[in-house]
């Protein structure tokens, strides 16, 4: 296992005196996927503000591959797919021109893209299967299409790690299907992917290792291991959905624990493991 | 043909009508991003609040285009400044900045005596324009255009994702202070041929009349400046015919082009029911 995300004693405090991230540390390495999960307001945006460099660490360190966080941007190792609310989606671009941005890095300081750059951008489309969208205006797609192109943009990009802002959301249930394959394809071909998402019920289905965070670090680890209702509970607090269902009519008097921030819930079994329906 | 030459025995026709077209290539140039970004009233607010700027530079026997480029920076700064520091919108702060050093630049007008003539700043002098105007306005357009060819993939990657930009290593604060840097300096220059009131049309209406016809970004960066050049020389033609004046009577082609490009997305939706926000 090779290291590429390593976060270390990584405080976050603002200049107006909120301290959103306190003592933070994880290493991830290449082809895995990572859940992000935390309550809003939990330093979710500002991890991955300070793994981008947006934001300076008031402490520590994050590095990627080795190299601190300005070098590793300016050699295009780090991708971000934006949440959709983010986006203008009325700006005049085509869904080229979207994921042809993806490639400015790798151009000469004119900006002219080159037959490398437009190959890229073609194996990009093909592989999110939005090659036949190419010249639509970005407005004119259905959410999950939308987020396809810029999963593509990423891939152009060939960024070793990227980082997505909750992905799943206004995405239908086939999208998020293809989206999850995507990034099991991405995985393979070795880049390291964060996620962070509300979505928990998926969370074990396509993710190796969970951080779960709330300004400090809760647990982290493998995603079976992370996702326990006591780590849960001292993350959200009162702030998920959270039934207990009695086993109705059986013979075991266990009961089923479900746990729901907004989208598809988290079911733990009383036998530890962890199956979502 | 005798229409189309009869203006052009007349130097200050030739003047006007160059100054005209070389003004409006940078200002309809940046009408494509400001439009596209909802910024129209920076437009608005830099055009006015070079005011002051201008009429203090006469006071002090400085450049009239001096004065208004740092005025027009100042404004910048300014409103960049109360946005970020305070719980303001944007756009509140530019009301409040450029009504402020617009309303600065009248008392200073009234207050230092000087044979400027407001009008002439308001609404442009395009046929008192001389050739060593023509000079500066050409080397403002000829650099607008220069820096466009080389930042403007990146003015439009950060204006459609700042985030993006940043994750890729872009050096995001320079670039925006650049765009308002030659934005200021297009106004400045459009200054004594079309006036600060007439430039802001310019920042707004060929960017409008493209979006309306739905051209993706290249396509707009090419398209604005013919829009805005073409209006520029019917405008200074319709002008010597009807003997009026040469920047608003601009103004209005560039109305009809607008009013042309509505009717005819109108047309088209009419023909192609639009689906808004599906699917």
């Amino acid at each position: 296992m090779t290291e590429l995300l390593k976060v270390e004693n990584l405080s976050v405090r603002y200049s107006n005196g909120h301290q959103a991230l306190e003592d933070i540390n994880f290493s991830l390495p290449k082809a895995t996927i990572c859940a992000l999960v935390g309550a809003n307001g939990s330093g979710k945006s500002t991890l991955f503000k300070s793994i981008m460099g947006f934001v300076p660490a008031s402490q520590g360190l994050v590095s990627i591959a080795g190299l601190p966080v300005e070098e590793a941007v300016r050699q295009q190792r780090i991708a971000y797919v934006p949440q959709t609310e983010q986006v203008d989606w009325d700006f005049p671009v085509s869904v080229n021109d979207v994921v042809m941005m993806g490639r400015y890095g790798h151009m000469g300081w004119l900006r002219r893209p080159k037959a490398a750059d437009h190959e890229a951008v073609a194996v990009a489309l093909e592989k999110v299967g939005m090659s036949a969208f190419a010249h639509r205006q970005i407005g004119q797609l259905s959410g999950g299409q939308k987020k396809r192109v810029f999963v593509a943009r990423a891939l152009a990009q060939a960024a070793e790690l990227v980082l997505l802002d909750e992905p799943f959301t206004g995405v239908d249930v086939t999208s998020e299907a293809q989206i999850v394959e995507l990034l099991r394809t991405l995985r393979d071909e070795g880049c390291l992917i964060v996620i962070s998402t509300h979505n928990l019920g998926a969370v074990p289905d396509y993710c190796d290792l969970s951080i779960i965070i709330r300004q400090h670090l809760v647990a982290f680890g493998p995603t079976s291991d992370v996702l326990t209702a006591h780590n849960l509970q001292s993350a959200f607090g009162g702030k998920l959905r959270h039934h207990v269902l009695q086993h109705l009519g059986g013979e075991s008097s266990e009961s089923v624990t479900v746990f729901t921030d907004d989208e598809r819930p988290l079911v733990l079994y009383p036998t530890g493991q962890d199956q979502s329906p | 043909m005798t229409w189309l030459l009869e203006p052009l025995q007349f130097e200050f026709m030739r003047y006007a009508l160059t100054a005209m077209v070389l003004a409006a290539i940078p200002l309809s140039l940046l009408s494509c991003f400001l439009v596209v970004r909802g910024w129209a009233l920076m437009g608005d607010a830099l055009s006015h609040a070079v005011l002051p700027g201008v009429v203090l530079a006469y006071a002090l026997g400085l450049p009239l285009l001096l004065g208004a480029f740092l005025a027009g920076l100042f404004c910048a700064a300014a409103v960049g400044f109360i946005d970020q520091k305070t719980k303001l919108k944007e756009d509140t702060a530019m009301g409040v900045v450029f009504t402020g050093l617009f309303a600065l630049g009248l008392v200073l007008f009234s207050v230092v005596h000087s044979n400027l003539h407001l009008n002439h700043i308001l609404f442009g002098d395009a046929l008192g324009v001389e050739s060593e105007q023509l000079w500066q306005i050409g080397a403002v357009t000829a650099s607008v255009i220069v820096l466009m060819l080389v930042f403007g993939r990146d003015w439009q990657l950060q204006l459609f994702d700042p985030i993006q930009a940043r994750t890729m290593g872009l050096p995001v604060g320079r670039l925006h202070y650049g765009l308002l840097v030659i934005l200021s300096m297009s106004i400045v220059s459009a200054l004594s041929t079309v006036g600060i009131i007439i430039a802001m049309s310019l920042l707004i209406l060929p960017g409008a009349t493209l979006v309306l016809m739905r051209v993706s970004m290249r396509k707009m960066l090419w398209l604005s400046p013919i829009l805005g050049s073409s209006a520029a020389l019917i405008g200074g033609y319709l002008s010597f015919y009807l003997d009026s004046a040469p920047a608003p009577t601009m103004v209005l082609a560039m109305g009809v082009q607008f009013c042309l490009a509505l009717l005819a997305q109108q047309y088209r939706d009419y023909r192609v029911p639009k689906l808004k926000g599906a699917p």
